[in-house]
């Protein structure tokens, strides 16, 4: 893992959110790298930081201080090499299922047509190929999400950003969900960072899973997720995987698990 | 498909039955008709006097079109600059805000002694009642956006062009399209104002002619023609939502609701 090359690099990084009378320190002191085609995940607790953490990766809000660099450079704005994907779909109600995955294209001004087909890939591999031409509102919230990731790599950016990605989603579904996201990483192997608040989740998808402590935001440990892969549902009664999540539990502060 | 057919027919069985009941009260009551004409006598005015009423039609019609387009011009483009800076917003607001607070009724008098008696006066009454709605759905409209939305194309470097051309003008049609069925009825009421004050063409001056003369039969005939050409307008925006914007579902429009 450490001969890999360094994707996101994040040293003593601080936010502070300005505010008139009291300034809000979201995050202290944060530093992690992220490795080529690693999966990393962030599980804290709601208001611990998680989601400032993913904007500053993304560029879309500044950091206070500390260094953030992406592929080498230092993040100062937005840059089309991440592909992100929100807790609510955000898709766009105006567009066909395949518009919403093509927008990024339109929005880079390349040539749509040379992405049509990457497009139609995509949706085949997220079992959406006969929802292509429906109108987001016509489909269930998983298939809604699963778009949006699908919109998140049309690009091909290097880096997939993915800010809890399944919170709004039924247990069973979100279950689903880890799964089939698995097997679009395996396929696609892109560098991906995701935040969730459940450790089950964490530990499921990662490789190492950063544990963020309570407001302000700091790292409380990294842990390496040594279950092997692929990951499948039987994954889960593993007596290596309850190991790990009560491992994290308690590092969080969690009392009971 | 058979819900909307059947409320077609509900309808138009309800104003069949209503002008029967009328013809036959009017007939049995014996009421004379420059008090009520029977609906028979209006369509045989109408029918006698057709190429009268279409002149005049024609003009209140184009009088209400160029007031309701210009509205959407300036109104939308208003909006997007009120969206889009600050300062032009605080500029503009209050030039707003008093405009729709002066009653268009009142001010009507002076605009046909700045525009004169023709049909451009009519225009900009028709503009300035049609105009406020189609501002006010419009800025609510471009600014209903999810924040993610606006950060997602941002996270993919846009340009404030492609954020307004992709992601909030596509946002607010289904906002201004509300706006736009209140402003085209309100627009065929502002060239009928113009006509009342002054000028010799359209049918808010054919009912002025028709009440000197005591022409109920005329003047009915151009009421019909007005409620006609207020309902065809409206429909023909309501056909043009379902088809420009079959994404729309009909609750998030906002209808702001606006007095004269
Ligand atoms: N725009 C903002 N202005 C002020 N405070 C904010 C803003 N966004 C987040 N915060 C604060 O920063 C802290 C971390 O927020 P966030 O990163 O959203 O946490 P998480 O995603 O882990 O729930 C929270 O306490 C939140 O109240
Ligand atoms: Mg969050």
């Amino acid at each position: 893992m450490q001969s890999r090359k360094k994707i996101i690099e994040i040293q003593h990084l601080k936010k502070i959110y300005p505010s008139k009378n009291a300034p809000i320190l979201a995050l202290s002191d944060v530093s992690f790298d992220v490795y080529e085609e690693e999966f990393v995940t962030i599980v804290g607790q709601s208001g611990c930081g998680k989601t400032t953490i993913l904007k500053i990766i993304a560029g879309l809000l500044p950091k206070t201080e500390g260094t953030v660099l992406l592929g080498g450079q230092p993040v100062t704005g937005p840059r089309a090499s991440s592909g992100i994907v929100f807790q609510q779909p955000v898709l766009f109600k105006w567009r066909s299922v395949l518009d919403n995955v093509l927008l990024p294209i339109e929005i880079l001004r390349r040539n749509r047509g040379d992405y049509l087909q990457a497009a139609l890939d995509l949706l085949e591999l997220t079992a959406l190929t006969e929802f292509k031409d429906r109108y987001p509102r016509e489909l269930s919230g998983g298939m809604q999400q699963r778009v949006s990731i699908c919109r998140a790599l049309i690009h091909d950016p290097p880096v997939l950003l993915m800010d809890e990605p399944f919170g709004a989603l039924d247990a069973m579904t979100r279950s689903e969900m880890n799964v089939e996201l698995l097997r679009i990483w395996s396929e696609r192997r892109k560098t991906s960072i995701l935040i969730t608040h459940s450790i089950t989740e964490a530990v499921f998808l990662a490789d190492r899973v950063i544990v963020m402590t309570p407001r302000p935001g700091m790292i409380a440990d990294i842990v390496e997720i040594d279950l092997p892969r692929p990951r499948l549902a039987e994954t889960r009664v593993s007596p290596r995987f309850n190991e790990l999540v009560q491992v994290i539990g308690r590092k969080i502060g969690l009392k009971y698990i | 498909m058979s819900d909307r057919l059947q409320t077609i027919i509900t309808s138009v069985v309800t104003i069949v039955v209503i002008f029967v009941l009328w013809e036959i009260g009017v007939r049995l009551f014996n009421i004379p008709e420059f008090l009520v004409p029977t609906p028979t006598a209006v369509l045989a005015k109408m029918a006698e006097k057709a190429s009268l009423f279409s002149m005049h039609f024609y003009v209140t019609l184009y009088e209400t079109l160029l007031g309701f387009l210009l509205g959407v011009v300036i109104g939308i483009a208003c909006a997007s600059v009120i969206v889009y800076s600050r300062f032009l917003a605080n500029v503009i607001f209050p030039v707003i805000v008093i405009l729709q607070i002066v009653p268009k009724v009142a001010i009507a008098p002076l605009f046909l002694i700045w525009f004169g008696y023709g049909w451009e006066s009519k225009m900009l009454i028709a503009f300035l009642i049609a105009f406020f709605p189609i501002i006010v759905n419009t800025v609510s409209g471009l600014r209903s956006v999810e924040p993610e939305m606006i950060e997602l194309v941002r996270s993919l470097e846009a340009t404030n062009w492609q954020i307004f051309r992709k992601v909030r003008l596509p946002n607010s049609l289904p906002y201004i399209f509300s706006g736009l069925k209140i402003s085209i009825t309100l627009a065929v009421i502002g060239a009928i104002i113009g006509e009342f004050v002054g000028g010799n063409e359209g049918l808010g001056y054919l009912i002025i002619v028709a009440n000197f003369e005591l022409d109920t039969p005329l003047m009915f005939g151009s009421l019909v023609l007005l409620s006609l050409m207020g309902l065809v307008l409206y429909g023909i925006i309501e056909l043009l939502e379902r088809l420009l914007i079959p994404w729309s579902t009909t609750e998030e429009e906002k209808v702001v609701a606006v007095g004269m």
